[in-house]
This record gives structure tokens, C-alpha cells and sequence, in this order.
């Protein structure tokens, strides 16, 4: 198992730097120039190539992309932004751990609430307890992040007056950021729970715990449970991966700086260390999200673990 | 699943509590600020829009009257030097003499040795831009700055960011400051920077010890009616209006017309909030492309398509108060050399004559292709409501027109292109206090390196007129409208409108709003309750 | 020790699906004594299962209902009995053995687990105790008890089969349910799980219902056989009153289908027709459509079964009572 870790360790790292030439290239052929951006309209067409020629941009792309990696990944140096006017990698830490609650505790609540009605409708399938949560589920998938949380700021902040709508100072401020970013992960963990309740409670091996005697509690929570979280563990891992840099709506309605809001900023105003940065960053907390979640996998189901065993090998285990 | 619930509602009324204690506790001479987003707190770049509330934290040489355009004395002594605080000792070096006994908000005094140095660390930190000319800046005594220049300041608003530009910190403040004065500020205004949260808000406080003790030479924008300033750095209109209507928010420094509704006459908060509006002073123009590669270059053309555009139109299907139309290609107020006869004199921009159009159609080479109209997103999609008037207007006359939109920065970049577009609807620069910022930016040939405008126009009479105007020795009323008017006859630009900026404010906590030169919000100095 | 042990009397089962009513076992019953081994023979879809799946109450809640009739097993009314003493009697009176051995056990436990499970809920044992036990019966059937940690999917078919009948027998149950233990099998794999089937029951006085499609599985192992057709048994009796003499047209039909491998023949016999629409079924005989001797008496009403040897009974109006 360790060999197997180690060498999806070895994949991420090479991801890494497919995801810097990825994102150097996009960001080299996107229209835009910052010396336009930075430098006030009155600016000279003087000063503008000395801008350019002073931050490297007049050089051919082979140069330009050598250089990035060369400084990315052999000195470490993560640069600063031309916005921001900080070393991006000291802005980016101090905005991850706001990103970084959110979405955790986003996904938790999520998780923790969308399991449990999903497998509660499943076990009432057909009955009405089942048609409402699914109808539920439904719309809260269905709706824009955006409107919902403008919608619960004008009924929880102008009509009820009981939070505060926008900025980051005490727990309140957490709340409706909190309530519209689960709605969608209940929703859509709800569904897949029950869906997949619902396909192992068909199985044969609870035909066959039945048959066996176990009672039914034991028969959910021991047999079915196990079985029908695997393929939640792969939606929940694919959210939290997703959602450290997709909480732009969220960050843009309810002025939280996070990590979404600096990129965006940054995609707008063409600074490139920062995008690059950022993206860098993002790819490597998804592929670690990711990582963690396929080593979860393998400790719920032996099989997987019996596979990632024998490619770590590299021969199958008779 | 009950007990959950349950817990949730106690834990969010818990916290409602908390705030709203917290609210009560708050003193009456706090004021909420939706602003945006400056970045970064530092004094380098002083003229990016978005750092508009530090210029109560931070002081420069001069500042503008907004209505008069005039400099007036800030750090400087206007008793002492030839023009009212410095002198022109000859060509390339200019003497400029500060008040004494000036101090940071640190306690250190403020000598011309760290003028000095703010100059020089300003063009280090990349604002080379603005004194591309600057030599070098020394100390000659405590109060006396000399700026050598490299070359003789040639044209008018040359001079402008060396006075009103540089926002004056000390060397030991830089020094002292753990991030290079990037996080945190010091500098003499009448706040002092608090707090700055990247991305959420920064809160000043009136600084009591304000080192210019006597009264008679703080002007209005310089008072500290608020305790304390908290800025948010919001860009969602929705959650402003709603700050404005609940009262957590005091003052909104830019809001949108369509955001206004609930405020204005009739509407349902209009007791609660006002709004102050002001025209911006960037004007909206539409340019044609001069170069061989689009028609535009035929002057017959340009004129038929301005004479066929009716901006007043335009104006109101904006919506109400959203824009004020122009009558002349300049902006009015704020500005040293504007001419009022510019709107009486018969021009495109004042007359609609589709008659006239007509004729210049015939005259002109148009072939029936079809015209790109470029503009971009900015202002929530105004000038894309104006690109389809526009484009209505010559249909009207007989020209066929497409319209194609991107962002800012992207359409910065397809200028460049010749074959992108015909005509484009863009703002121009803001206008500090002369009308000629804005002709250098649309007919001066320097910014591109070639010989032709940012609109490809290849004009050498402009370009002499152009330059006789920019040049400070020769820059006179008479030279100005004589570059006017030879625009004016040769369309090389239509001045459309003018953007209402306007600025909400709860009257139980506010007074009035006072404005800095550009039409920036200053809300220390704004009368309150 | 002739009493009955399992005495299934007109049992009703029906299963909802959307609008219709899927009619699956109508009426049957059925008896079995100690030690004895009842082959149950049919189609796919004659109720085979249901018959079984019954017996234990473990027909899926939502879509299944029990008519009527009544389980008694050994003196006692199993469908009266409480869900809390059916857990008593599931897996340790009574104990099933489902068909595919690829599914039927429980992925992410140890086979060593699975089996514990059921001796340490019948037999209030501790652990170790359990997992003794649980090797004693790995033995048994033929696995080594090393392999008592390792999951269901390191077993090869055959193998996992033998897993499920260790726990299916770890609890020493008086009768076993065998539903189609072989027919997801190959030949060799089927004769090494029948023989050791065979020596079990042999080994514990076990009686046991082993339900199959396939008559040559019926020859080697069962002591008496019941056709199923449509929810109803059409023939029950011995083995050798069944094999020699078949009296309803459907068994002389499945005798008929089996290919002679000595007669040279080019075509296989089936018997025209397909098994009736569950959710409509006919009145009357449920086998006259197809029957090449069906009358319009056949048609009409219910058969009776008819008693025509000691051990040998028909559900069909040609026979002669005997």
C-alpha cells in the first residue's frame, strides 16, 4: 500500500507542473495586456515596452515559459502580484484559511445532513416521506447558488434584521454563507445516498444477512451502510476539491475574501504571478483531496485496496 | 434530525445577539463605507480609483478644488515660492517649499529630505509613468524641495502628479513598516489606517493629534467630522442596497442608477437614503478608426455618422439619470479651460441633422459594409445599450452596423487591432483639471509609437495643433479652440455623454457628501448629524 | 419419526407491481419429514423462490403479501410468529442457501466475519469462540482455516460457494433452503458441492428443499419431488414414482424435452407454449393452453389434486385415482 502512496505522490507532483505549463500557456495566449492595466493611459509607448521588457514580456514564449518553471519550481519563488503589490503565496495563506473552513465545514454539513435523508428515503421508497425529499433535492440542486443567497440576505438581513449580510467579523457573518453553500451539497448527497441505497439493498448479500437472521438495524448499519457510502466518498472528495476554488459566488455576495475572489481579481486585472499562483495551488489541494480520498476508498472496500496493492506491485496478487 | 434544528436556531440566535450588542455599542460618529476594493493600502499608485479612501490617510503636496480646478495648498506653504508654494527656478528645476512642523501619524517629523525620498521610492515602485522626467529630487534644507528634471516640462498636466500625485510618507516610516508600507500605512492625513483586512474592509480612525494646528488652513476636505471609518469592499449592488436600507451601511461611494430606485422620489427608502449625484468627469466618446483599413477614414463619412446620432437620445434610453448628455467635447465642470461657447457653436455634437447626414453620405465612398461597433462591459452594460442606440441611428441613415462587446482589458488589446472595428464606445480618461488629459489621450501619437493615434488617425495639422495646445508655453485659449474646432470639422471624435456617478447615503447619519477633485468620495470630511 | 416436520398448507402469495398483481404462488402445499430431501422443480418464475423466501418471511415488505395458508415447523405456525422470533429461527433453525455465489456475500466483510456473524447471533458465544467455530466449518468445507481473514472476492466461484453453505450450516439448522445451489456453477464444481451437500445433511439429519431447474440434480441428491407450474404443484412424489411413471402432461413434457443421447436425434423436444402471464392467469388448469389433451372441463374450474399412489400425487383431471 505505502508503494502505491508514493507513487501517486510522484503523479502529483508531475501534475503540478502540467497544470504550470497548462496555465502559463492559456494565460499567454489570452487577449490583454497588463502594461495597458498597470500603467495609467497617459503612459508612453516608451514606457510601456520598458514595463514589458522590465517583467520579461517581450521575450519569446520557450524563454518565457523556461523562466516560470525554471523560478516556480526549482527556486521556490511563487512571485508577487502586480495587484496586490504581495508575495502571492502570503496573500494566498492568508485568505486558504477562510476558503478552507467554508468549504469544510460546507461539505461536513453537507455530508452529515444529506447521508442520513437519503438513505432514510430510501428505506421509505415510494412512500411520501421519499416524494418529498426527492422533490426537495430536486430544487435544491436546481437552484443558483447566487439567487438563493440573495434571497435568504433580503428575508434573514433586511426583512428579519437577524444576521449581518456581508463581511467576516464575528460567527453570524458565517451563517447564510454556510446555509446557501450546503443546500446544494444536501441536495445532491441526498440523492446519490438514496440512489445508492437503494441499488445495495437489492443485493443478494442482504438477502443473505436476512436469511441469516441478522435484525434489520444490523442489516443497514453494518452490511448495507459500508456498501452504499463508497460511492459517496468519491462525490464528497470531487466537491471539496471543487468547491476550494469555486466558492467565487459565495466570496463575491457576501464579501468574503477568499481564495475565488483573489483569482478572480487577479484574472481580471491580467496578473499573472498571481493566477498562476493560485491555480498552482488549487491543482495541488484537489490533487491531495483527491489522494486522500482514493486511500479512504481502499481502507472502506478491499477490493480497491487489493487493486492499488498489486499495481504498486506491479503483478496481480493470485 | 429535532434536535439538531434545534441547536442550529439557539447557536444563530446566540449570534444575533452578540452583533446586535455589539451594534449598540458602536459610537454615533461611526460611518460604514461600501467602497471597493483597493488591493493593497499602499501610497505608490495613487491614482488607481479604487484606493480612493486612503487619500484620508495619506496627504500630498496640493490637492484640487473640485469645482474651480485650482491647486490648493496642502503640505506645501502657499505664502512662500512664486506660484503659491513652489517656483520655477528655471526649465528643469522647480523648488517647492513645505510647511514646517509637519509630522506622521508615527510621531516622526516630516522634513523635505523624505519628499524627497517619497519621490524617488515612488518612481522605484513603478510609477515611472507620471514622472517619467524626474531626475532626481533633493532636499536643499528642511522645507525646501528641489525636483531636477531630465527635461523641461513641456506640456500642461505635465506637472499635475507632482503636486497632487504624490502622497507624502516619511523614510523611517517606510523603513519601520514590516511590509514596505504595502499592509499598513503611515502617513499625515487626518486618519490613521487601523486595520486592513485583504479582500473584506479597512478601518481608519480620526487621528486627534493632526499636526497642521491651525484652522484657518484646513480646508474642507481635510475635516474629521467621523470618529471612525470602516470601509467593506463590497461589488455585489444587492447587499449594498441592502446595507443602505437596514442602516449597516452609512454611505456607498458608487452605486448604480437602477440600484437607486428604492431612494429616490416616491420610492420606498427614500426617507432613509439619499442620493448625491454628480456627473463623472470621464466623458463617454464614440471614435471612429482612421486607418486605411476601415471607412471610417473617409472625413465625409465620420461626419454623416455623428450628424445621424442623436446623444440626448441616447441619454434617455439609458434610462432616467442615469447620464447627462454632452454638448461639446470636454468636461464642464472641475476644469481650468473649458469653453461654454463650445456648446453654442453648430457642431455634431449639439445638432442632430439627419438631412445633413444624408448629404455627407452621398459625398462619402460608403459602399454599403457593414460597420463594427466596439465597446465594452463596463458601467453594468451601459455602453452596450449605447452601442445598440447607435447602431439604430445609422441604420436610420442608411449604414449597416454590427456591435461586438468584451471586456476592458480585451478591448484595450483589440484596439490594436485595425481590422477589429470601425467605431468604438469607450470612456476616456478622467479629467483632473484640464480638458487637455482627455485630448491627450485620444489624438496624441506618443502613447502608440507611430505616428498616429490610439485610433489610427494619420493627421499631421492635428498633430501640430495637438502639440501647439498640450505645450504649456503655448497652451491659451486661443490655441485650444483652435484644435477644437479643427476636430470638430474632421470628426475625429463624437464626446457622447457623461456617466451619473452617484453616491447613497442615510440621511439620519449624514449630512452632505464631500467631494475631492475627480469626483471622489471623501467621507471624513462629509457634514454628518 | 414420521410426523411432519415442515407442513406448508395452501400457501397464497402475491406480489404488487405498479397496477398489477403479480399472482406467484397460488395455493400450495406441501409436506416434509425429518432428514428428508424435497426437490422442488419448475421453470424461472413458476414461484419456486417465493415458496422459500416465505418460509423464512423474507419477501421484500413494500411489494409482497401473504395471502393465506400456513407454515407449520415442527409444531409451530411460522407465520404467526413475532419478527423478534423469526431473528431466532433465521439462520438457525431454518437457513438459506441463495443461487449466485458471485453476490451473495458481503464484499467489504472477511468470509471469516460473515460466517461469525451468524454463530455469534444464534449461539451467544464470545468472539473467539465464534471464530473457532467458523473454522471448524471453513474445515469442514473443504476451506483452510488461514483463510479465515480474507474477502469474498480472493474465493473463486466454486469456493464462495462453499463459504455461503459453511454459514448457512454453522448453526446446525434443521432444514435447509437451497435455492439453485449449483446452477451458476461449472459440472465439476456442481458434483463436488452436491456430494458435500449430500454429506452434510447426511452428518446433521438435516432436512432440506433443494430447488432446481435441473432433473439430473433432482436424480442424484433428492428423495422426493415436487413440479411446480404457475404457482401450483402439479405433481408431487418419490423420486422414482416421478422419474418412472410422470403423470401430469407438463412432467411427461419436461421428462420428453431431455435430449437421449442415444437415439441420434437432431431436434430437441420442448413443450410448445410459454408459461401463463402472472398478473393473468387462466381460469382452470393453468397448463391446458398448452396441453395436447386439454378438455373444456380442464378449463373450467380448479383441479383438485388427485391421490394416485401412496406417495404419489397429480393435479390434472386425466389421471385416474389409484
Amino acid at each position: 500500500m505505502w508503494k502505491y502512496i508514493l507513487k501517486r505522490v510522484a503523479w502529483l507532483l508531475l501534475v503540478l507542473v502540467g497544470t504550470a505549463f497548462v496555465i502559463f500557456t492559456v494565460m499567454y495566449f489570452v487577449p490583454g495586456d497588463p502594461a495597458d492595466i498597470a500603467l495609467p493611459a497617459s503612459a508612453t509607448f516608451e514606457e510601456r515596452q520598458a514595463f514589458r521588457n522590465e517583467l520579461g514580456l517581450n521575450d519569446s514564449y520557450m524563454v518565457q515559459l523556461g523562466r516560470y518553471l525554471y523560478k516556480t519550481f526549482i527556486k521556490l519563488d511563487f512571485g508577487t502580484s502586480w495587484t496586490y503589490n504581495v508575495p502571492v503565496m502570503q496573500e494566498l495563506f492568508s485568505r486558504m484559511p477562510r476558503t478552507f473552513m467554508l468549504s469544510l465545514i460546507t461539505i461536513v454539513l453537507g455530508a452529515v445532513i444529506g447521508i442520513p435523508l437519503g438513505i432514510y428515503a430510501a428505506l421509505h421508497q415510494n412512500r411520501w416521506q421519499d416524494h418529498t425529499m426527492m422533490v426537495l433535492a430536486m430544487v435544491g440542486v436546481s437552484m443558483p447558488e447566487f439567487w438563493l443567497a440573495l434571497m435568504l440576505v433580503i428575508l434573514f438581513c433586511l426583512r428579519l434584521q437577524w444576521l449581518p449580510a456581508f463581511g467576516i467579523g464575528s460567527v453570524a457573518n458565517w451563517v447564510l454563507p454556510v446555509i446557501t453553500g450546503t443546500v446544494a451539497g444536501i441536495a445532491k448527497n441526498a440523492r446519490q445516498m438514496r440512489s445508492s441505497t437503494l441499488e445495495t439493498v437489492r443485493s443478494d448479500y442482504i438477502s443473505t444477512a436476512r436469511a441469516k437472521g441478522v435484525p434489520e438495524r444490523s442489516v443497514i448499519y453494518k452490511h448495507m451502510l459500508p456498501n452504499a457510502l463508497i460511492p459517496i466518498i468519491n462525490i464528497i472528495g470531487a466537491q471539496f476539491g471543487k468547491s476550494i476554488g469555486g466558492t467565487v459566488v459565495l466570496e463575491s455576495v457576501f464579501t468574503f475574501p477568499g481564495v475565488g475572489l483573489f483569482l478572480l481579481n487577479s484574472i481580471n486585472t491580467r496578473d499573472l504571478p498571481a493566477i498562476r499562483s493560485s491555480v498552482l495551488i488549487l491543482a495541488f489541494f484537489t490533487a491531495v483531496v483527491m489522494l486522500i480520498v482514493d486511500i479512504i476508498y481502499a481502507c472502506i472496500d478491499p477490493r480497491i485496496k487489493a487493486q492499488y496493492v498489486a499495481s504498486g506491485k506491479g503483478r496481480r496478487k493470485a | 434530525m429535532k434536535k439538531f434544528v434545534s441547536l442550529l436556531l439557539i447557536l444563530i440566535m446566540a449570534a444575533t445577539m452578540v452583533c446586535g450588542a455589539y451594534a449598540e455599542n458602536g459610537h454615533q460618529a461611526l460611518l460604514n463605507v461600501a467602497g471597493s476594493d483597493p488591493e493593497d493600502v499602499s501610497p505608490f499608485k495613487t491614482d488607481k480609483g479604487t484606493k480612493s479612501m486612503l487619500w484620508s490617510v495619506y496627504e500630498s503636496l496640493y490637492d484640487l478644488d473640485p469645482k474651480t480646478g485650482e491647486l490648493c495648498p496642502v503640505l506645501v506653504d502657499g505664502t512662500r515660492g512664486e506660484n503659491g508654494g513652489y517656483t520655477i527656478v528655471d526649465d528643469t528645476t522647480y523648488e517647492i517649499y513645505l510647511q514646517e512642523g509637519i509630522y506622521d501619524h508615527a510621531g516622526n517629523p516630516v522634513t523635505a529630505s523624505d519628499v524627497a525620498f517619497t519621490y524617488m521610492k515612488n518612481i522605484e515602485k513603478g510609477f515611472k509613468s507620471y514622472y517619467s522626467k524626474l531626475e532626481e529630487a533633493t532636499a536643499l534644507d528642511d522645507t525646501t524641495v528641489q525636483l531636477k528634471l531630465s527635461a523641461p516640462i513641456e506640456n500642461v498636466s505635465e506637472l499635475l502628479p507632482y503636486f497632487i500625485n504624490i502622497w507624502v510618507y516619511t523614510e523611517k516610516a517606510f523603513n519601520d513598516s514590516p511590509s514596505g508600507l504595502t499592509t499598513d500605512a503611515c502617513g499625515t492625513g487626518r486618519y490613521k489606517l487601523t486595520q486592513f483586512v485583504s479582500g473584506a474592509s479597512l478601518t481608519m480612525e480620526a487621528w486627534d493629534n493632526y499636526w497642521q494646528k491651525d484652522e484657518s488652513k484646513i480646508n474642507e476636505r481635510h475635516q474629521a467630522h467621523a470618529d471612525k471609518i470602516v470601509e467593506y469592499f463590497m461589488s455585489e449592488e444587492t447587499q449594498i442596497v441592502i446595507g443602505l436600507e437596514t442602516g449597516s451601511i452609512d454611505i456607498c461611494t458608487k452605486i448604480s442608477t437602477e440600484s437607486c430606485s428604492d431612494f429616490l422620489e416616491g420610492g420606498m427608502y427614500a426617507n432613509q437614503v439619499a442620493v448625491s449625484t454628480l456627473p463623472d468627469n470621464k466623458e463617454v466618446v464614440l471614435n471612429p478608426n482612421c486607418s486605411p483599413e476601415s471607412p471610417m477614414s473617409d472625413a465625409n463619412l465620420r461626419l454623416a455618422c455623428f450628424y445621424a446620432i442623436d446623444n440626448n437620445y441616447v441619454v434617455r434610453a439609458l434610462g432616467d439619470g442615469t447620464a447627462v448628455a454632452c454638448n461639446a467635447l470636454g468636461v464642464k465642470e472641475g476644469t481650468v479651460d473649458y469653453n461654454e461657447a463650445w456648446e453654442t457653436v453648430p457642431s455634431y455634437q449639439n445638432t442632430y441633422d439627419l438631412a445633413l447626414a444624408k448629404e455627407y453620405l452621398v459625398k462619402s465612398n460608403y459602399n454599403g459594409e457593414t460597420l463594427t461597433i466596439m465597446t465594452n462591459t463596463d458601467n453594468n452594460g451601459a455602453y452596450k445599450t449605447v452601442a445598440l442606440v447607435i447602431s439604430s441611428f445609422l441604420e436610420q441613415l442608411g449604414v449597416k452596423t454590427e456591435i461586438t462587446v468584451y471586456d476592458r482589458n480585451t478591448a484595450d488589446s483589440k484596439r490594436r487591432d485595425p481590422k477589429a472595428f470601425d467605431l468604438e464606445i469607450v470612456s476616456a480618461v478622467s479629467v483632473a483639471s484640464s480638458n487637455m488629459e482627455m485630448y491627450n489621450y485620444l489624438f496624441n501619437t506618443q502613447t502608440t509609437g507611430t505616428d498616429k493615434t490610439l485610433w489610427y488617425v494619420d493627421d499631421s495639422r492635428l498633430n501640430e495643433l495637438f502639440t501647439t495646445a498640450y505645450a504649456v508655453k503655448t497652451n491659451t485659449p486661443e490655441t485650444m479652440e483652435a484644435l477644437y474646432q479643427y476636430v470638430i470639422d474632421n470628426g475625429y471624435s463624437f464626446g457622447l455623454l457623461r456617466m451619473n456617478a452617484n453616491v447613497a447615503f442615510r440621511t439620519d447619519k449624514v449630512e452632505d457628501i464631500m467631494y475631492q477633485g475627480q469626483h471622489l468620495v471623501v467621507p471624513g470630511s462629509s457634514p454628518l448629524k | 419419526m414420521n410426523e411432519e416436520f415442515l407442513d406448508i398448507q395452501d400457501l397464497v402469495v402475491t406480489y404488487t407491481s405498479g397496477k398489477a398483481i403479480v399472482h406467484a404462488v397460488n395455493g400450495v402445499s406441501l409436506q416434509l419429514r425429518r432428514g428428508e430431501i424435497l426437490g422442488l422443480v419448475g421453470e424461472t418464475g413458476a414461484g419456486k423462490t417465493t415458496i422459500a423466501k416465505s418460509i423464512l418471511r423474507i419477501l421484500p415488505d413494500r411489494s409482497a403479501r401473504l395471502a393465506q395458508g400456513k407454515i407449520m415447523l415442527d409444531g409451530q405456525d411460522l407465520l404467526s410468529l413475532t419478527e423478534k422470533e423469526m431473528l431466532e429461527i433465521r439462520g438457525n433453525k431454518v437457513s438459506m442457501i441463495f443461487q449466485d455465489p458471485m453476490t451473495a456475500l458481503n464484499p467489504v466483510m472477511t468470509v471469516g466475519g460473515q460466517i461469525a456473524e451468524a454463530v455469534q447471533l444464534h449461539e451467544h458465544v464470545d468472539l473467539n469462540q465464534a471464530k473457532k467455530k467458523t473454522c471448524e466449518m471453513l474445515e469442514m468445507v473443504g476451506i483452510p482455516a488461514e483463510r479465515f481473514n480474507e474477502y469474498p472476492h480472493q474465493f473463486s466461484g466454486g469456493m464462495k460457494q462453499r463459504v455461503v453453505i459453511a454459514m448457512a450450516l454453522a448453526c446446525n439448522p434443521e432444514l435447509l433452503l437451497a435455492d439453485e445451489p449449483t446452477s451458476a456453477l461449472d459440472v465439476t464444481i456442481q458434483a463436488q458441492v452436491l456430494e458435500m451437500i449430500n454429506e452434510l445433511k447426511q452428518r446433521f439429519n438435516m432436512a432440506m428443499i433443494l430447488i432446481t431447474h435441473d432433473l439430473g440434480v433432482v436424480a442424484e441428491t433428492c428423495q422426493r419431488v415436487a413440479i411446480i407450474y404457475a404457482g401450483q404443484i402439479v405433481e408431487i412424489g418419490t423420486k422414482e414414482e416421478i422419474f418412472r411413471h410422470p403423470a401430469h402432461p407438463y412432467t411427461q413434457g419436461l421428462f420428453g424435452s431431455l435430449p437421449n443421447m442415444n437415439s441420434g436425434a437432431k431436434r430437441l423436444h420442448p413443450i410448445v407454449g410459454m408459461p401463463p402471464d402472472p398478473t393473468n392467469l387462466p381460469k382452470g388448469c393453468p397448463f391446458a393452453p398448452r396441453c395436447p389433451h386439454a378438455t373444456d372441463q380442464c378449463r373450467a374450474a380448479e383441479i383438485p389434486m388427485k391421490t394416485l399412489t401412496e406417495d404419489h400425487s397429480c393435479r390434472c383431471l386425466l389421471q385416474t385415482e389409484g
